[in-house]
């Protein structure tokens, strides 16, 4: 399979109607193939117009309001889960102070800046704050690794400790798949929790900011896994990034 | 559906920039954006819900949950990989089908007049005031559906088992009674044709969305 063209075998694979292991075969096959790769390219672009196709019902009007009263929940859920801001944390002010982020170094600095200027993220957002992070002094970096499904992969997380939002920097990530995104999980006492969603630019770079509703000490784990697009409640795509948030970078 | 993307392409139809800011202010926690949002794209995604799980109640929750995911993750959407719409109308496919086989029953049956019966006229697609016409997605569907509708009626089916079903190939071919050679044929030769309706139409253009 590896060597020999897959045309015939496109069409179903961008309806996702081949069997498991032939989809592995294609796989590998288009990771060496670009032409191949441009077949499946244009095939999606049809296949994805089936998205339009289905016959037009309408639904019961009563679906508006209760999609807006459940956005409403979800709003009235987040304000009541995020962090109050530092100053006014009496468990953040007890809290011994992390390790300075002096400690950052200039290389990796100016090759986090350049990832982020050729990342496709939300970027004013995440330079505005990268800006701010590292200026802090108290800003700390994590170290993120690819596992052995992405051993090129690593990615850094900047935070600082009185903030509940970091910049997450992730470089050498395959594209995670059509219709998936990379989806970040903190992880507290093993357990998974989700968080930000992102995509990789062309050359496998993805910026994303990464929430904590606990102070970052209280999670030990960093993760990364592919994902459906608009994310999951619990991983159900292999890690392809991990990093202990309990030691940073050196 | 498979591991290799694009940049969609080919945008005839949406003010997809207005689609794009709507969304940007859904980030912001701008709940009237999602409200103008759904006025547009809400019943396409229930509509591909319920073609997908033919059940109206689970369509309805379906549908919820891609708003919530939408509320979720709008900062994540990058308007230079596609339409606003595609992006909804996949995630509402991909919940679908998870929730197909998390039941662990699918439609074998072909998808059929009954179906078509059924949703015909449920929907007035004449209101040019109505947003989701304003937003272009009915002048999209309408070309995509009468493509669809001009392959032969093998090949459309297998296509869509395939796509609003969730099978395999194999599974195509047990639930249409043909040799696995013959339903190949059907997906390769019915999706190139629709290629062909597509691109006549004016739907599969070149221009980069963003």
């Amino acid at each position: 399979m590896q060597n020999k063209h897959i045309d015939d075998l496109v069409d179903a694979y961008v309806l996702g109607a081949l069997e498991e292991d032939e989809v592995d075969a294609v796989d590998r096959h288009l990771d060496e193939c670009i032409l191949c790769r441009e077949l499946v390219l244009q095939a999606q672009q049809s296949a994805e117009l089936l998205l339009y196709a289905a016959p037009e019902v309408a639904p019961p009007p009563s679906l508006r309001s209760r999609v807006l009263a459940r956005i409403a929940e979800e709003k009235a859920t987040m304000k009541h889960s995020s962090l109050p801001p530092r100053e006014d944390s009496e468990r953040h002010r007890t809290e011994p102070e992390p390790q300075i982020g002096s400690a950052l170094p200039r290389s990796p600095l100016r090759r986090l800046l350049q990832a982020l200027r050729s990342a496709p993220a939300p970027a004013g957002q995440v330079d505005a704050m990268l800006r701010d992070l590292l200026a802090n002094p108290q800003c700390v970096v994590w170290q993120v690794t690819g596992t052995d499904v992405a051993p090129g992969a690593y990615a850094r997380l900047i935070a600082s400790p009185g903030s509940p939002s970091g910049v997450l920097v992730a470089s050498g990530l395959r594209h995670p798949g059509a219709g998936n995104a990379y989806q970040v999980w903190l992880l507290r006492g093993g357990q998974p929790l989700p968080n930000a969603l992102f995509n990789i630019n062309r050359v496998g770079i993805g910026v994303s900011i990464v929430r904590a509703d606990e102070p970052w000490h209280d999670f030990d784990t960093l993760a990364v896994t592919p994902e459906p697009e608009g994310g999951s409640l619990a991983p159900t795509g292999p890690i392809v990034l991990v990093g202990s948030l309990v030691e940073q970078a050196s | 559906m498979c591991r290799y993307d694009r940049r969609e392409k080919g945008a005839l139809f949406e003010p997809t920039f207005d689609d794009a800011k709507l969304v940007e202010r859904v980030a912001g926690g701008d709940e009237d954006a999602l409200g103008q949002l759904y006025d547009r794209f809400g019943q396409a995604i229930y509509s591909l819900c319920l073609r997908i799980v033919h059940d109206g109640a689970t369509a309805e929750e379906l549908t919820q949950e891609v708003f919530v995911r939408l509320w979720r993750s709008a900062a994540s959407f990058q308007p230079a990989r596609g339409r606003v719409s595609t992006w909804l109308l996949r995630i509402a496919h991909n919940l679908a089908l998870n929730e197909l086989r998390r039941r662990q029953s699918r439609p074998v049956v072909a998808p059929d007049a009954d179906w078509e019966a059924t949703s015909a006229g449920l929907a007035d697609t004449s209101d040019e005031s109505d947003p989701a016409r304003a937003a272009g997605i009915r002048e999209r569907a309408d070309a995509v559906q009468r493509a669809l509708a001009q392959l032969p009626v093998p090949q459309r089916h297998a296509i869509e088992l395939a796509f609003f079903g969730g099978l395999s190939q194999s599974e195509v071919a047990a639930a249409q009674g043909e040799p696995l050679g013959t339903v190949k044929s059907r997906i390769r030769v019915g999706m190139q044709r629709l290629r062909e309706l597509l691109v006549a139409a004016g739907v599969d253009g070149v221009d980069e969305v963003g």
